[in-house]
């Protein structure tokens, strides 16, 4: 089973946040911010669905085997 | 940062598991705590380490930011760790590398508990040198439910993975070479030696933590920055619409994310209890926290605050003071 980060694709995104409502803000000081992004992965909600549909599958629990 | 742990019970008692590893990482007994950190983690602090041989300083914070001076004059001997807070309880932001590089030079972790969200926008804590950091993360994505059960999460450098308390997951290969995830270093807690376990911290907010991190996936590289500059775009709209209510002072120092502070012309308490009268959860009344600041009020605005929200928030705090 392959990793998230493997499975992650440049510019992919699982949700659309809305469009901002408000006047752009005067930015703030380079000082304050971080050079590069979060290094989070990319990828669809049904990529992202699929992923953990799959891991619950290869979960040991007591609905499936034995459980001290 | 180089290592996470498996999650803690919230934001509170991270910073109070990050207390106790600096304790034992420096063999020094006493912890600076800039007056920025959250107060009701500093009464967590004091809670969980009561009959521990542990002493605290707190430094007040000088027109909502940390205060430099103070701080650095304070640190001696047997200080083990500073603790800061980033954007501070007053949603303040800061660039503590400066504090950083100072406590380095005399042997002295550095803790900074900081708000996740914000972190997609503001320079990380690794970027700085931060020793370990700690946060509460019921903000990727984990509903209020009256209280909890959140999702307090720790990280640190390789250096000091050892005096990490909580679960670790490391990456290996098994015998036929395939990856794989196993729990590891558990030398470090009570499975071994009980007596000189980091912490006898087990429990962790597994669900919550997996939930946190469906959320991160779902927002993605680009939907957290997003996210980011939509809070900060929402804080300095609200705090406009404030400046203009008359006998109301937005409180102005550094730039603020999410979270801002006013000043009003009655008792913050008796404000926001007029104001759910009228169906809005105006903030927090500051003199619960900080004696004199009795006409203070914190207001938070995040990214599920439309325009109309804020301008009716604006709208009725006027209302109320004018009558």
């Amino acid at each position: 089973m392959s990793l998230l980060f493997d499975k992650s694709v440049p510019g992919r995104h699982g949700f659309r946040l809305p469009k901002s409502d408000v006047p752009e803000p005067l930015p703030l000081d380079r000082s304050y911010l971080r050079e590069e992004d979060a290094p989070l992965c990319e990828l669809s909600e049904l990529d992202i669905m699929r992923h953990f549909i799959e891991l619950s599958h290869r979960n040991h629990s007591i609905d499936s085997g034995f459980y001290q | 940062m180089e290592v996470s742990n498996a999650s803690l019970y919230d934001g509170g008692t991270a910073l109070a598991e990050a207390c106790q590893m600096a304790i034992h990482a420096t063999d020094r007994d006493r912890i600076v705590v800039d007056g920025g950190v959250n107060p009701v983690y500093r009464k967590m602090l004091d809670c969980y380490t009561a009959n521990l041989s542990i002493s605290f300083t707190e430094i007040p914070v000088t027109q909502g930011q940390s205060d430099r001076g103070h701080i650095l004059d304070e640190l001696d001997e047997n200080t083990a760790a500073v603790i800061l807070q980033n954007p501070n309880f007053f949603g303040v932001v800061d660039n503590h590398s400066d504090i950083v590089e100072a406590c380095h030079a005399r042997g002295i972790l550095v803790i900074q508990s900081v708000y996740p969200a914000a972190m997609a926008l503001l320079k990380p804590p690794g970027e700085i040198g931060v020793d370990i950091v700690t946060g509460e993360g019921q903000s990727l994505g984990i509903p209020l439910s009256f209280g909890g059960p959140y999702l307090g999460f720790m990280t640190t450098t390789r250096s000091l993975v050892r005096k990490m308390p909580g679960r670790l997951v490391g990456r290996t290969t098994d015998r036929q070479g395939k990856e794989s995830f196993v729990l590891t270093l558990q030398a470090r807690e009570q499975h071994i030696r009980r007596s000189k376990a980091t912490s006898n911290i087990c429990t962790n907010q597994a669900l919550c933590a997996l939930r946190a991190h469906i959320y991160l996936c779902v927002l993605g590289k680009s939907g957290l920055r997003e996210l980011a500059k939509l809070c900060y775009a929402k804080t300095c709209y609200a705090k406009s619409r404030f400046r203009a209510i008359p006998g109301v002072e937005v409180m102005e120092s550094n730039p603020t994310f999410n979270e801002f502070t006013i000043r009003v012309p009655i008792d913050a308490g008796d404000l926001a209890g007029l104001l759910v009268e009228r169906g809005i959860a105006p903030g927090l009344p500051l003199g619960r926290f900080y004696p004199g600041m009795q006409n203070y009020l914190l207001v938070a605005v995040t990214e599920k605050r439309t325009k109309y929200d804020i301008g009716t928030f604006a709208e009725e705090m006027e209302s109320v003071l004018r009558h």
